[in-house]
């Protein structure tokens, strides 16, 4: 038999760049940050926009129940000032446990002011406050937490008289990009004209904001006239509102990937027998769901109904649960085992979780809580890694 | 991922395939162990290829960046990695929980400096589970250290100018915090 060898390695004693990036991979975010300085060609690895988008990773623990991530009233908030003071408030993750206990994830201080939370995808966060200068324009900030990176992200500025503003935000996995949404419903002044519903779309890979009028395809109602000002709710690749054209209400999508908008039809009549007070959409179980909270006309008790979308896109495949609700409950999400986490208002603001099959709920400890987001996994990522950190984008 | 249809049962009468290391020591293995090795397999697929008369059993496979001692290692573990996998091969989360174990008592006899050496030994004969293990290994090894620790367990220098590396520093401040004694 020949002596055929079979090929030489590069360099004998250490590891190439392909060895140093899959260990550094397996790594938390603190640790790459901090090895970026173990020399120079460590640093390029790192901050190679490649290795960037793929350090997207959970944080391993099997036996959860996803994550509530929350602010708290200040301890000094006056009820009777409109505006708390931001600056002190951190913001506070937990890992809720199988059995309803809070395990505390991590606690950061929240680097500039605003209004509301609006999501967290993939290791962002976005919020939003009303601009200073225009109020017919909103700053929206994406925050990566773990990196301590943010940058703001002004609207483009609109007509001063809208009737709704809706964000929503979303990862796009086939360009391993982020995407903002704004949807913006104008007055309408001259009233025979119709509404204009307008929507405005922020790509993070090029750093700009595109505007479009909204065409649903094959759309059964007239002209957009309002959106729900929930936040969009990202499912399935698309981001869902509750839309309302003059005398027709439906589930407006917008496919991240394509960006067109579709319908998707609510459950027929389902507000028949109900006094609504408020709905929203949401996801359980891995299906698109219908979160309707009223009063009953006949017995004039506080119900839930939750309706199921069991076949994605498929009207018929509706199906509805009725259960009882306190009135004074503001629907924020449903957990991963399928409970209802709810803000309740009583004598103290409090968060409960409540099972819908055995009616049971819990009160969750979190006192005095102001913004409260649930997700299903908290991810760490190293998205933003470039910015500086106060530096801030416009376009107007 | 193919079906592993090689044995792993070391008393069957499968082929023997003879590695030898860039010290010159000769392993003989079973070919299902040496076919995890994808570096080897290539080189047997391709002898086989050009010699298809040859009636030999046993292949003789140089392997000169290679060294007797993280390639006794990697014997071991591929043998091991075969066995569990033959035990538990209806069973995907058994499996899991026996390789955990197993891993966990592995990594005890196992210096965290050998690791490196195991890296680029699996890396060079493309034995992918072992690589994501050792690399997995190393992560977890180095994870809460210095970054004067790292470069002393690579072999590696600054190679940033005077001041750079501080200035990089000052601005990540918050990384360095709560960092291992080394």
């Amino acid at each position: 038999m020949g002596e055929r060898m079979v090929p030489m390695m590069s360099q004998h004693h250490h590891l190439s760049d392909q060895m140093v990036y899959d260990i550094l991979s397996r790594l938390p975010v603190k640790s790459i940050i901090r090895f970026r300085y173990v020399s120079k060609s460590w640093n390029s690895i790192v901050t190679d926009p490649y290795f960037k988008f793929n350090q997207a990773k959970s944080l391993s623990n099997n036996s959860h129940n996803g994550y509530v991530i929350y602010t708290k009233y200040p301890q000094k908030y006056i009820p009777c000032l409109q505006y708390p003071q931001h600056e002190v408030e951190d913001l506070c993750t937990v890992v809720c446990n199988s059995d309803n206990t809070l395990t505390e994830v991590s606690r950061i201080e929240i680097p500039f002011l605003y209004e509301s939370i609006v999501g967290f995808c993939n290791g962002l966060f976005i919020l939003a406050s009303p601009s200073p200068m225009n109020h017919s324009s909103q700053y929206i900030y994406l925050w990566n937490p773990i990196i301590r990176k943010f940058m703001r992200v002004a609207s483009i500025r609109g007509q001063p008289s809208t009737s709704s503003v809706t964000l929503g935000f979303a990862y796009h996995p086939r360009k391993n990009d982020f995407k903002i949404l704004r949807l913006v419903c104008f007055k309408n002044e001259g009233k025979l004209l119709p509404a204009k519903a307008e929507a405005e779309v922020y790509t993070l890979s090029t750093a700009s904001w595109r505007k479009f009028s909204i065409s649903v395809d094959s759309f059964s109602g007239s002209t957009i006239c309002r959106i729900s000002e929930s936040p969009s709710l990202f499912f399935n690749g698309a981001l869902h509102s509750i839309a309302f054209s003059i005398d027709y209400k439906f589930i407006l999508s917008f496919d991240v990937d394509d960006e067109r908008f579709r319908e998707i039809r609510l459950p027929q009549n389902y507000l028949v027998g109900v006094s609504l007070r408020n709905e929203w959409l949401a996801i359980l179980k891995g299906s698109l769901a219908l979160i309707v909270i009223g009063d009953d006309q006949i017995d004039l008790s506080s119900v839930c109904h939750i309706w199921v979308m069991t076949e994605y896109g498929v009207a018929k495949s509706w199906t509805k649960k009725c259960v009882p609700m306190d009135k004074h409950s503001k629907f924020l999400s449903c957990t991963i085992d399928g409970e209802l986490l709810i803000k309740r208002y009583d004598l103290k603001v409090r968060i409960v979780s409540f099972d819908p099959e055995s009616l049971k709920e819990e009160v969750l400890g979190i006192p005095d809580p102001r913004d409260v987001i649930y997700t299903t996994n908290f991810v760490e990522s190293l998205v933003l890694l470039d910015q500086l950190s106060n530096e801030s984008y416009s376009l107007g | 991922m193919s079906n592993q249809s090689e044995s792993p049962n070391p008393t069957s009468s499968s082929n023997k395939i003879t590695l030898k290391t860039s010290d010159n020591e000769v392993f003989e293995v079973e070919e299902a162990v040496a076919m995890k090795f994808c570096t080897v397999k290539q080189y047997f697929d391709d002898e086989n290829n050009n010699n298809v008369t040859s009636g030999t059993s046993t292949t003789l496979i140089p392997l000169p960046n290679v060294e007797s001692h993280p390639l006794a290692i990697l014997i071991t573990y591929c043998k091991k990695h075969l066995e569990i996998k033959a035990n538990n091969a209806d069973n995907k989360k058994e499996m899991e929980i026996d390789m955990e174990h197993y891993e966990r008592e592995f990594l005890k006899n196992v210096m965290p400096q050998e690791l490196t050496e195991l890296i680029l030994a699996a890396n060079y004969l493309n034995f992918k589970e072992a690589l994501d293990f050792f690399c997995r290994a190393v992560a977890s090894a180095i994870q809460n250290k210095s970054v004067e620790y790292v470069r002393k367990f690579f072999g590696l220098e600054s190679d940033f100018k005077p001041g750079e590396e501080e200035k990089l520093r000052e601005e990540f401040a918050w990384s360095f915090e709560g960092v291992d004694e080394d």
